[in-house]
């Protein structure tokens, strides 16, 4: 597997700094587990981060906040964790899950359109969750195109994640197969065609909806629109 | 402190349990991690809790620290950022399972990459981000801690996204070189 298409140094760092939200950061996570490439540099961010973290001004915290963990140390840590076997995920949906995915259910393909089916496994959300600001969270879908099915040619209303997981898709930047990453800008509109003979798998975290262009399409907008 | 007695502190951890190694950990991280937390953009209360659950964690994984892989800084750091990442994901609305199945917790040990495993790297690396020139240096600081990495870096140094990427690229290449072969 020669692995053409890289995320961007700014896509890497985020990530290994833990700024990326959950559906982006998982697709790039797929990424660098099958490109050496990539793991190297994030090693590399992690050490950055170190370094950062050590540089950092303290916060003040709780004035018990060392005897209440001193407090806490004995005691067992709740994460244990049951996740579902592999082998009863690849029953279904037909190809190996990659690990990063299989923390999260992954439920069965659904039909979106002739020769497109999808898994939604994270919903967008614009909340602030954890944090004191509202942050954009992408979803997160799988998609299955069928061999020398076409998108509907549609714009990006926001930043895009994508890897390959098997298969191929052309678009007109370029040929993406099992392993590459795709980076999508905000303001590209691209029409990406699956491999006539293998089709594609791909994991794709998108910030926006995505806006679809021709009447048939439109039509199909309440639907493809995710 | 130096970056050595940071290790020994969770050698110490690991082999003897000791109590008042980590309180030395504790008092020098805790408050770094928060701060690191809250420039990620978590609330005050969330920021403390993480420190705390980052302690604790590393009091309980003491044993598979190994200061030959990485500096007690970069474990704990990839400590602190995978325990935000669950945090955020378990506070997400998910997609209905087809079972119930929790989430599998990510795995905390230092990447293990044969790249970069010599001891002394992160003193090496240390020095070379003094070195950077200031603009590659800031950069890469705002691609760590700013929320939409790209976008914000434009925004606040009025720099085309184009010179933002290249200039990153730029700054890890340089870090890359610095580390030698090995990277």
């Amino acid at each position: 597997m020669t692995i053409v298409h890289h995320p961007s140094e700014a896509t890497l760092i985020a990530h290994a700094a833990g700024n990326m939200d959950a559906a982006s950061a998982t697709v790039i996570a797929i990424h660098a587990d099958m490109c050496p490439r990539c793991r190297g540099d994030l090693v590399l961010a992690e050490v950055i981060g170190g370094q950062l973290l050590a540089g950092l001004a303290p916060a003040a915290l709780a004035p018990d906040a060392l005897s209440r963990a001193l407090g806490r140390l004995g005691a067992v840590p709740d994460d244990t964790t049951a996740a579902e076997p592999n082998s009863q995920v690849r029953s279904r949906l037909g190809f190996d899950l990659p690990a990063a995915l299989r923390g999260y259910g992954i439920g069965r393909w659904r039909w979106l359109a002739p020769g497109i089916r999808f898994v939604p496994v994270l919903r967008r959300s614009s909340r602030a969750g954890l944090d004191d600001r509202p942050r954009a969270q992408s979803a997160l879908h799988l998609f299955k195109i069928a061999p020398g099915t076409a998108m509907p040619g549609h714009r990006h209303g926001g930043s895009e994640f994508t890897c390959v997981l098997a298969g191929s898709y052309d678009d007109a930047t370029g040929r993406f197969a099992a392993g590459d990453f795709a980076e999508t800008a905000e303001d590209l509109e691209h029409r990406p065609v699956a491999d006539s003979r293998t089709g594609c798998i791909c994991v794709i975290a998108s910030e926006a909806k995505l806006r679809f262009r021709g009447p048939i399409a439109r039509l199909l907008q309440p639907v493809l629109g995710f | 402190m130096s970056v050595d007695s940071h290790s020994r502190l969770i050698r110490r951890i690991a082999e003897a349990a000791d109590r008042q190694a980590f309180a030395v950990l504790f008092t020098y991280f805790a408050p770094r991690v928060k701060t690191y937390m809250r420039r990620l953009g978590a609330a005050d209360r969330t920021a403390e809790d993480l420190a705390q659950e980052t302690m604790l964690a590393v009091w309980r994984k003491a044993a598979l620290f190994d200061p030959s892989r990485a500096a007690a800084s970069t474990w704990i750091f990839t400590i602190a950022r995978n325990l935000r990442f669950d945090a955020q994901r378990r506070s997400r609305p998910t997609e209905p399972l087809p079972g119930e199945y929790d989430q599998v917790t990510a795995d905390d040990r230092p990447a293990a990459d044969a790249l970069l495993a010599l001891a002394d790297r992160d003193e090496r690396l240390r020095l070379a981000l003094h070195r950077l020139p200031a603009t590659q240096a800031k950069l890469v600081q705002l691609a760590f801690f700013e929320d939409r990495p790209h976008r914000e870096i434009e925004r606040m140094l009025d720099m085309p996204l184009g010179t933002v990427k290249s200039r990153l690229r730029a700054a890890m290449h340089r870090l890359r070189a610095c580390l030698g072969d090995e990277a």
